[in-house]
């Protein structure tokens, strides 16, 4: 048990960049994870705004409070750059400005001249939410009109207004009868927390595991170890069972730390097949950390190949973005990488992505084939050494 | 002897491979990446038109005559959203519910409108069964071949300008609209949106046509039907820069700052070098000549050099190869990425200054440090920016990494440049702090046996 030992002295060493990773990522994944809805519920867009009130009527508050039922009122300071900055960082999606002299003009709306021009918006891009409020507004001033065209008082006219765009269609959510498992334990704001996994997994995995193989692997402590009375077939053992558990307490530190995130124990199937994907990469994050090793490089170069290969591949596999949101052709590339197939079952698993349990399987089984790939590999290009 | 140190350090950066990898390789590969991976980022942020089925249940007039009016470009919202109205706000498919349910399974649409008859409830309304006798009335006329007579006695009546759009068949509306979706998003909500729309001017419209049955002169319902069909626009869009604002350009800065920071790696192994108790080659620099700071100096200037070569490289490949455009300001950029990559390398050296840990341990936790800093700051997600700007912005403004990438979007969306000095100054102030701190956590260092 000497060179177990010794292994996970070595690894001590090394705990705390581990931690570094850990408590970083729970940190950034906390807010992202925090906000869970119900996945089968349909869930308005409800957009950041930003409004000016420059007119501080009774007309001007009531369409501010009727803004905010639906959205959320942004508070900003007044001046434009920093409007301007809000909007480029989508903190804020719409900027409205209410003019002088606006209740006035819309209770005059009979005048075509009154109506024209009777709100102002800050413009940065053709986005939804231009459209989405440039929809509301115009529907909302077409009631009004139509209201005091009937001869309602603006008051009166308000009040009719707000209480008809509170009504609304009624909202069916379709269910797949091909998605066999419908599971609301796992949601889609949670699932946030294992699509980024992958990245995390490498870059931690890699960065402990490789430096300690590459320690032991020094030409004087092998030396020292193979004149000893440890056989070689012993040696390897030891090693293996080292990184077996070494990669098992990393993940199992991060499920832990899903966990916390997650509010308790996991629920459901979806979630438990989540934690096994996770665990499937895990193995081949272990495997790759093992491979590198083999072509005998330094620590550093090791923390380079780790973040240009985690990097690249968690870009292009779509665990910063929705794969939904990615090209065909670089989806396509990504199809020869095992963080594609771990993003797509963890996209059918919390119902972003239709498909059946037999796909996700599927999915595991593709992640499974890339270790066994990198084994040989590995075995390979020690044997030929 | 100091110009002799300095030009063997820059000889020797340039020539280890991990130098080559880090700062040149890695930000190429990265940057390639996102070309091709978020380079239409930007574009998919901008609205396109929803497509949508439509399954008619009962068939609706006004519904195809509102839609078509929309996707034509005759109301105002089109005029409003688009460039220039060319772009409908939605593409509908009318078919059945079957076919309907296939293309939203397959995602050919985003949602399902299904026009169904009035609930009992609805119908039984007294306003509505009004409405319906009228309708009825008009509906009869129009067949017994009365209405052409009717209209021409009430000439001044809605009602006549109401049904020349029309045409024929049952062009009162009484029905109602239900959504299906298979999933939430902006698509989504604009259909549920459009779709409201639609039942308000389908009231409206209902109580119009009552009025124009009843109106003796028509004047009230020509307001209304103006109201109704007003193409006014109400809304004047302000422009707040001219510079470009295009979202995938976050990644760019990001990226040229994340190459800056990655200085970071070097300027370690100047505080390496230089700490006897470190390395080797450390306890024979202290043996020589050389006062520390001079040694310092040296090794700080090559290593500036030498990053500053790199970042210029990214950017030249970001510009030229890539061909994202930075605009008339590109020499700026060029100042605030070497600036920033002078940040960068001062930062691993007053990191590397500090404790006793191993070259590797330090190396593994500003590895850490670093991709934790170019996170907030937006390179993978940018998302957790604008949360960071949101909730914290303390953190942005002083997270070195944000500095530079700001520095950069001031660059682009800014019509003068006091913003991108002030950011540049905070840098070179920055600067100073890690090199002062780091200069004072190393000097006078006695070793009683090494």
């Amino acid at each position: 048990m000497q060179v177990f030992k010794l292994f996970f002295k070595i690894a001590r060493s090394k705990i705390f960049i581990g931690i570094v990773y850990l408590v970083v990522f729970l940190a950034i994944c906390f807010p992202m994870v925090r906000s869970t809805q119900e996945k089968l519920d349909f869930t308005d867009t409800s957009l950041a705004l930003y409004v000016r009130d420059e007119d501080h009527s009774e007309a001007s508050e009531r369409l501010i409070r009727t803004l905010a039922k639906k959205n959320e009122i942004v508070e900003l300071e007044n001046d434009n750059t920093k409007i301007m900055d809000a909007m480029y960082y989508e903190i804020v999606d719409y900027a409205l400005v209410i003019p002088e002299g606006f209740e006035y003009r819309l209770s005059h709306l009979d005048d075509e001249a009154m109506s024209q021009e009777l709100f102002r918006s800050y413009h940065m891009r053709d986005s939804y939410a231009v459209a989405m409020m440039n929809l509301d507004l115009n529907e909302y001033v077409r009631n009004v009109r139509m209201k005091i065209a009937q001869g309602l008082p603006l008051s009166d006219a308000l009040t009719a207004v707000e209480n008809a765009m509170e009504q609304g269609v009624e909202v069916k959510f379709y269910v797949s009868d091909e998605k066999t498992f419908v599971d609301e334990n796992y949601t889609q704001d949670f699932a946030v927390f294992f699509q980024m996994l992958p990245y995390v997994l490498i870059a931690v995995i890699v960065n402990v595991l490789s430096p300690i193989l590459l320690t032991l692997n020094r030409k004087e402590p092998r030396d020292r170890i193979e004149c000893s009375r440890v056989s070689i077939a012993s040696y390897v053992r030891q090693i293996f069972a080292g990184s077996a558990i070494l990669t098992l307490v990393v993940w199992l530190v991060f499920m832990l730390g899903g966990m916390l995130l997650y509010g308790g124990m996991y629920k459901g199937t979806s979630c438990w097949m989540a934690v096994l994907n996770s665990f499937i990469f895990a193995m081949f994050s272990a495997m790759f950390a093992i491979f590198i090793v083999s072509f005998n490089v330094s620590t550093t170069v090791v923390g380079m190949i780790s973040q240009i290969f985690g990097l690249g591949m968690a870009f292009i596999s779509g665990c910063f973005m929705p794969q939904s949101m990615m090209g065909n052709g670089v989806l396509t590339v990504a199809k020869f990488l095992p963080a594609y197939w771990y993003v797509k079952a963890n996209d059918i698993l919390s119902g972003a992505r239709i498909g059946t349990m037999r796909d996700v399987w599927v999915c595991f089984g593709v992640e499974f084939v890339f270790f066994v790939l990198l084994l040989a590999a590995t075995v390979i290009k020690r044997s030929r050494r | 002897m100091f110009w002799n140190t300095m030009k063997y350090e820059i000889r020797r950066n340039f020539r280890t491979k991990e130098v080559i990898i880090w700062m040149i390789l890695f930000p190429v590969v990265m940057g390639t990446l996102y070309k091709f991976t978020l380079g239409n980022l930007g574009k998919d942020n901008l609205f396109s038109t929803v497509p949508a089925a439509v399954v008619e249940n009962e068939k609706d007039q006004l519904f195809h005559w509102i839609m078509d009016a929309m996707n034509n470009g005759s109301f105002s919202e089109e005029n409003d959203i688009t460039e220039g109205g060319k772009k409908p706000l939605m593409d509908l498919t009318y078919t059945d519910a079957a076919n309907a349910i296939e293309m939203l399974k397959h995602g050919d649409v985003k949602g399902i409108i299904y026009i169904d008859p009035p609930d009992e409830e609805t119908k039984e309304d007294p306003q509505n069964r009004k409405m319906a006798e009228i309708m009825d009335m008009i509906n009869q006329m129009a067949e017994d071949g009365t209405l052409a007579q009717y209209l021409d006695e009430e000439s001044n009546n809605y009602v006549s300008y109401y049904l020349s759009d029309m045409g024929d068949g049952n062009f009162i509306s009484n029905t109602k609209l239900s959504v299906m979706f298979k999933s939430n998003g902006a698509d989504q909500s604009m259909i549920k949106r459009m779709s409201d729309m639609y039942m308000s001017m389908q009231e409206a419209s209902r109580e119009l046509a009552a009025n124009a049955a009843m109106s003796e002169d028509g004047e009230d319902v020509g307001d209304i039907s103006k109201a109704m069909s007003s193409d006014v626009p109400y809304i004047k869009e302000l422009e707040l820069t001219k510079g470009d604002t295009d979202s995938f350009l976050i990644y760019m800065y990001n990226l040229i700052a994340m190459v800056g920071i990655f200085g970071s790696m070097s300027g370690l192994t100047i505080a390496q070098n230089l700490q006897a108790n470190l390395s080797p080659q450390a306890a024979r620099r202290s043996c020589s000549g050389m006062t520390k700071s001079k040694q310092v100096l040296a090794d700080l200037l090559a290593y500036y050099i030498s990053h500053s070569v790199c970042v210029i490289i990214t950017i030249t490949f970001i510009t030229l190869v890539l061909g994202v455009n930075f605009g008339e300001r590109l020499p700026l950029v060029y100042l605030g990425g070497i600036l920033g990559g002078i940040m960068g390398v001062s930062f691993g050296y007053f990191i590397g200054a500090v404790g006793k840990m191993s070259y590797g341990a330090k190396t593994g936790i500003i590895m850490a440090l670093n991709m934790t800093l170019c996170f907030m700051s937006g390179l993978m997600v940018p998302g957790i920016k604008a949360m960071i700007i949101k909730y914290i912005p303390i953190l942005n403004e002083i997270n070195p990494v944000a500095i530079i990438s700001d520095s950069f979007y001031y660059l682009s969306v800014d019509a003068d440049l006091t913003r991108f000095w002030g950011k540049m100054v905070i840098v070179c102030i920055l600067t100073v702090i890690f090199v002062l701190f780091g200069f004072l956590m190393t000097r006078r260092t006695k070793y009683a046996s090494l």
